[in-house]
């Protein structure tokens, strides 16, 4: 449903993957659903969803924006990736990521999203600040801005990020998207109840929870952990896991970064029947958003499918009805 | 991911050249959350009642067209799409005895992201 408001709810289509893979629903039913839900802007991994990727024609085109019509929805971003590791026996030039980079901007312009999401290289080979300032031109070329995405262990106020921000000082077309992974404040139970059922102990869930509490790093915990309890294989790897990849931070940060934001995803990994999500703190955030003054979408995206195939089939539907509910309760609409 | 998921029990059957059995076909589907070039399989092994088959024995069908791993290798502007199942034809002389198979796959993508990513999954199938 389209509207004037200066905060839009929005999904990823993301979020439907679970129903997407086995079949159950196809591109133009989960936009449906997502209509169904009163959602404004539509989020997509064109690598995820569109058959066609990468070579999308023309006809596609015609085909998506009869359906952004049909629905009442509008087109926001596309998620790309960064990929040096596309042949077995050689890197990926900088000058080919280039041109991927390229082939990306050209498809968001075409199905008419404002927003590229990339992935930060902490370390790693994803879009390198080096890399940021060559497709930079691009992006600008056609109008389409490159979002940063910030999640989680990375975090608003990590130094590692200061280069990327010099490049944002000096361009609008590129910005931070948001994920609300780095908000996390305690460990989602959809994640212990998975460790339990492979043999982690409660009382050493209760302790790496209350160290998460505590925000004592991963490698004291570690240690710790073993010393009190003499953990089992499957009970490491949670702590290796949950604290190396989860992060909180107070979401207050944000205003510190306003100007930069230009997109939010709201992750979760599940919002329980009360519509609560009891590890990322929604009404916090939220109100940082609207005293932000901030003006764009907050893109839904569900994440509880991981951790659950073990045990019972997942609800992606049910999961992202309570997702959108929450958001509504706390955006009035 | 989707790791538990990425043997499909749809089409596992003997593949016939001129009334003989030469080989079998299995279905894969991939255990990462988006599809990905050809060129990015990094590796794939299948298993069928202890006897282990490697990518020199297999064609992969995406899309309608054959391709042998090595070709796969270098191919980056085809993607196996999300969901959808990687048609996986292996040469055995006489194919499969009919019934209940015990099949293992290893799945292993490569990505920038993840870097190189093994899932292994067991079953019990079928065979038609």
């Amino acid at each position: 449903m389209l509207t004037n408001n200066d905060i839009k709810r929005g999904i990823s289509l993301y979020s439907f993957q679970e129903s997407y893979f086995f079949k159950r629903l196809d591109l133009e039913d989960c936009i449906a659903a997502a209509a169904d839900m009163g959602v404004e802007g539509i989020e997509i991994i064109p690598d995820q969803m569109i058959y066609e990727f990468p070579n999308v024609s023309d006809d596609f085109i015609d085909k998506w924006h009869g359906m952004m019509e049909r629905y009442g929805v509008r087109p926001v971003c596309i998620d790309d990736f960064v990929e040096s590791n596309l042949y077995k026996h050689r890197k990926v030039s900088i000058d080919e990521q280039v041109e991927r980079f390229i082939r990306a901007v050209k498809l968001a312009k075409r199905l008419g999203c404002f927003l590229v999401r990339e992935q930060f290289a902490l370390g790693g080979e994803l879009m390198t600040p080096e890399l940021l300032e060559k497709c930079l031109p691009h992006a600008e070329k056609h109008g389409i801005i490159i979002g940063m995405e910030v999640h989680a262990p990375n975090y608003l106020g990590n130094p590692e990020i200061e280069p990327y921000m010099k490049i944002m000082e000096k361009s609008p077309y590129v910005a931070l998207v948001v994920d609300f992974s780095i908000f996390m404040h305690t460990i989602p139970d959809v994640i212990n109840q998975y460790y339990m059922r492979h043999g982690a102990r409660q009382e050493v869930i209760d302790f790496a929870l209350e160290c998460y509490k505590n925000k004592m790093l991963g490698k004291d915990v570690i240690e710790e952990a073993h010393k009190k309890f003499k953990l089992l294989p499957i009970e490491e790897r949670y702590f290796k896991e949950q604290f190396r990849f989860n992060r909180y931070i107070e979401p207050e940060i944000m205003k510190d970064y306003a100007p930069f934001i230009k997109h939010f995803h709201a992750k979760t990994f599940g919002v329980n029947e009360n519509l609560v999500d009891e590890a990322i703190d929604y009404p916090r955030i939220f109100k940082v958003i609207k005293e932000m003054g901030y003006k764009g979408y907050i893109s839904g995206e569900n994440e509880g499918n991981r951790y659950v195939h073990d045990a019972f089939e997942y609800d992606d539907i049910e999961q992202a009805i309570r997702h959108q509910k929450l958001m509504e309760n706390l955006l009035g609409y | 991911m989707f790791d538990r998921f990425i043997i499909h029990d749809k089409g596992f059957r003997n593949l016939y050249e001129k009334g003989k059995a030469v080989g079998f076909v299995i279905n894969a589907r991939i255990n990462y959350y988006r599809g990905i070039p050809l060129s990015m399989i990094h590796d794939v092994k299948v298993i069928v009642d202890g006897e282990c088959f490697t990518t020199d024995d297999m064609t992969f069908v995406v899309r309608g067209v054959r391709y042998s791993f090595k070709e796969m290798n270098e191919i980056s502007n085809i993607n196996w799409h999300f969901g959808d199942d990687l048609r996986i034809e292996i040469k055995k002389p006489g194919g499969l005895k009919p019934g209940k198979k015990t099949v293992e796959m290893y799945m292993t993508p490569r990505n920038s992201y993840f870097g190189i990513f093994e899932a292994y999954a067991k079953r019990t199938m079928t065979f038609a």
